[in-house]
């Protein structure tokens, strides 16, 4: 009995090894393209975001499956899941800049405001648009 | 000291409002917005220095690039979605990033705001990472940017649904597009609770608005100014 249960507590562990493998495997597939973006970055004449070159080449690799789904899903969804507490740093970032926006509020409420609500109206209704025309 | 408690005290400040939220849902407790609240009060009450707790919390700023590179997941999983009706969905999406351009460069101005308030509006309705990259190349203030995107995010996640009903958007997939463009992550999250269709569509335009606002608006800010 004891036999057994150290057995199922070895595969156990083994089953812990392989999903910290496949989570690293992952994890090291989306730094290598990001570091793919990285180097095109450098070399184009525009500024242009390294990471969202990562992102095309990525999703270009999928879709020729020269990457395989299973071998992201995994760290890929953690990062995905835990994405807002990424931003928190930066958004503390803020207190450095509490004259700026003091002194540009009626700037940033309107642009709140107006601009989100603004483009969801227009965005929706052109979309509702373009939908009835593609099914008449 | 302070260096090292940067991170802990971040990740456990962001679990304990995440905890609080899903205990009383409303829109105004969102955690992000809760968390940098916080941390700010703390470093005002206890004077703390912000360039000690950016160094201790940089692994946090450094994972967002790696974030950008994960969205691939999603949108090769929505793929057959995104296939169907890509027209429409591309159109609907390059429409809100030239709103959300000619709103941050032509009408902001009107009210006030320089250059550099304007390069840091225009972003606003990105997700944040591709916000602050944006951001950046358009020589606005990063921050102000974050903190925008976030305010964008509760307001589409709050008022969002509400607001296209009344004013006739019926239509699933429309109401999941204008929200993926107008409020990215924070907004499809409150889309997906409630129908999975228009939730998957939001994501679909997020991804796209995030993808051609890094393309276009760059260019655009280049040949304009």
């Amino acid at each position: 009995m004891t036999n057994f249960k150290n057995c199922i507590r070895q595969v156990q562990q083994l089953n812990l090894l392989c999903k910290m493998i496949n989570f690293l495997r992952g994890f090291l597939l989306i730094l290598l393209f990001l570091s793919f973006g990285k180097l095109i970055s450098a070399y184009l004449p525009i500024p242009f975001p390294a990471s969202i070159i990562g992102l095309i080449l990525l999703f270009i690799a999928l879709s020729t499956s020269l990457v395989k789904v299973e071998w992201i899903t995994m760290s890929g969804n953690f990062i995905l899941k835990y994405m807002a507490l990424l931003f928190i740093p930066i958004g503390v970032g803020l207190l450095n800049y509490f004259d700026l926006i003091i002194s540009h509020w009626l700037v940033i409420v309107f642009s709140l405001l107006f601009t989100t609500l603004f483009i969801m109206f227009l965005v929706g209704h052109f979309y509702q648009y373009l939908n009835k025309k593609e099914e008449s | 000291m302070f260096l090292y408690l940067a991170l802990p005290l971040t990740i456990l400040v962001f679990f304990a409002c995440k905890y609080l939220y899903s205990v009383k849902p409303w829109a105004i407790l969102n955690p992000v917005l809760l968390s940098i609240l916080f941390l700010i009060l703390l470093h005002y009450l206890l004077g703390l220095d912000y360039s000690q707790y950016q160094k201790g919390a940089y692994p946090l700023t450094a994972l967002l690039e790696p974030a950008v590179v994960a969205l691939a997941l999603p949108l090769y999983l929505q793929l057959h979605l995104i296939k169907e009706k890509l027209n429409s969905i591309l159109l609907a999406c390059l429409l809100s990033v030239l709103v959300a351009f000619c709103c941050a460069f032509y009408v902001m101005p009107l009210l006030g705001a320089d250059l550099i308030t304007s390069a840091s509006l225009a972003a606003q309705s990105v997700t944040t990472p591709i916000a602050m990259e944006i951001s950046k190349s358009l020589q606005g203030i990063v921050s102000l940017t974050a903190a925008m995107v976030i305010f964008a995010g509760i307001i589409g996640a709050s008022v969002g649904l509400g607001f296209l009903k009344l004013v006739g958007v019926k239509n699933r997939q429309a109401q999941g597009i204008a929200i993926g463009c107008a409020s990215h992550a924070l907004g499809t999250a409150k889309v997906l609770e409630v129908d999975t269709v228009a939730g998957a569509f939001s994501s679909v335009a997020l991804i796209l608005c995030a993808i051609l606002s890094a393309l276009l608006m760059p260019l655009l800010y280049a040949f304009l100014f």
